[in-house]
């Protein structure tokens, strides 16, 4: 797989990443339709599809997989139309979802399961930080960023100032949650 | 801070086997550190979830930047071709406006050729396995078109989680139902449903002419139309056939 779009698709570079969505969409739609689904339902799909790809990229799967990312994100959305039209009780024939040469590997992360109660209380605290804050926790929290990486990453001055900032951040948001809770 | 530290790694999966057992050990004997580990998780995962809804609303951003149009070839035709093919317009759009005049349809037919419940994204069910929890179960009412049972279970895990969804698919199944005031007092407030606002507009509009009051049909229609909102171009063929 070509490394420079892996990179792009796990940058924060919109344009990069708006390039790459509108390079393969209007392909993707054609080839879903013959599924029985309409645009709007296959823009959906595409776009979940891609969300899958970008967690692959930023997860670092992509850079060991061979064929070329197109075929990556068609064997992805090729899972989820199918699905898609099995839930609307739609006749798929059995030939037409073949994979191709390179999909066996497809492996994707199912969108993140449900949030508790707990968890859903704790978005609307986490929505309600700083920016900054949210920033270094989505870094280190889940893109798993290493300190030293997030430096870098976000242009702090130095690893003290990120490990400060992210325990700042950790205790506002516990002291939001434990205020809730006692109003 | 050991402590700390060990949590960390854990958290960014990077503990080495002889900090794993460290870190088993305190998570079996200290229940702070079982809180604190909890707590990180969850940090976690709020994180990815968030990440991702912002990441889709990108992508959507990206959608209202530039239609989806696609590149159509451009194929050059000998000028009588043109001729034919304009002659056969004129036909088509001859016998449309015939169809169109003589057919009566009512608000209600076009309410029922449009409408279906919007299908479940919120929550993947897996054939097969049992209904676990309640979120899951009612998911499962609304796709076997239980609305009833769905509605009371959405009322049930609104009120529990607060998520704007739960109001919106309540809506489907109330137009299911036939309970169209109950649906159109939801999806008049299209700012309580968070991701889905942009959707409730089609469904509202298609819930007016449910109720026939086509008039208010027409003029969401035409915002949908002006906004490209979801299904702006069924939006567009529903007006034509109002008009």
């Amino acid at each position: 797989m070509d490394h420079t779009d892996v990179k792009d698709l796990a940058s924060d570079d919109r344009l990069k990443i708006k390039a790459l969505y509108n390079s393969f969409k209007a392909e993707f739609i054609g080839f879903g339709r013959r599924y029985g689904l309409t645009d709007d339902e296959l823009k959906d799909v595409y776009q979940e599809s891609f969300l899958a790809l970008r967690k692959q990229a930023l997860n670092g799967k992509l850079f060991q997989v061979k064929s070329s990312l197109k075929t990556y994100l068609f064997g992805i959305g090729k899972h989820k139309i199918y699905d898609m039209a099995k839930e609307k009780k739609l006749h798929v024939p059995y030939d037409a979802m073949q994979w191709q040469e390179g999909e066996e590997d497809i492996e994707f992360s199912e969108p993140p399961s449900m949030l508790t109660p707990q968890q859903a209380l704790l978005r609307e605290h986490f929505n309600n930080l700083g920016k900054k804050c949210q920033e270094v926790l989505t870094l280190f929290y889940y893109r798993g960023l290493s300190i030293a990486e997030i430096v870098v990453h976000a242009g702090y001055a130095s690893e003290n100032v990120v490990k400060a900032q992210k325990s700042r951040c950790m205790k506002s948001l516990k002291e939001k949650i434990r205020n809730a809770a006692i109003a | 801070m050991r402590r700390a530290y060990l949590l960390d790694r854990h958290i960014q999966g990077r503990l080495t086997p002889k900090e794993q057992a460290e870190f088993d050990r305190l998570l079996e004997t200290d229940a702070t550190f079982r809180d604190e580990v909890s707590f990180a998780e969850d940090v976690q995962k709020v994180a990815e979830v968030e990440a991702d809804a912002n990441f889709l609303s990108m992508l959507k951003e990206f959608e209202k930047e530039e239609p989806i149009d696609e590149e159509k070839p451009v194929i050059k035709l000998p000028r009588y071709r043109w001729m034919a093919i304009a002659a056969s317009f004129v036909i088509l759009l001859g016998l449309s406006i015939y169809f169109v005049l003589n057919a009566e349809t009512s608000p209600e037919d076009l309410f029922a050729e449009h409408f279906e419940p919007y299908r479940n994204v919120v929550h993947p069910i897996t054939r097969g396995k049992p209904a676990e929890d309640e979120k899951t179960q009612a998911f499962l009412a609304y796709q076997n078109e239980e609305y009833d049972n769905a509605i009371t279970l959405f009322d049930k895990l609104y009120e529990q989680e607060g998520q704007p969804y739960y109001l919106f698919y309540k809506a489907n199944a109330l137009l299911e139902l036939n309970s169209n005031d109950e649906a159109i007092a939801i999806l008049q407030k299209s700012d309580q449903l968070g991701e889905f606002a942009d959707r409730s507009a089609w469904y509202l509009a298609l819930a007016y002419l449910k109720v026939e009051d086509t008039e208010k049909a027409k003029e969401h229609l035409q915002q949908i139309v002006g906004a490209q909102k979801y299904n702006h171009v069924k939006a567009a063929e529903l007006l034509q056939q109002l008009d």
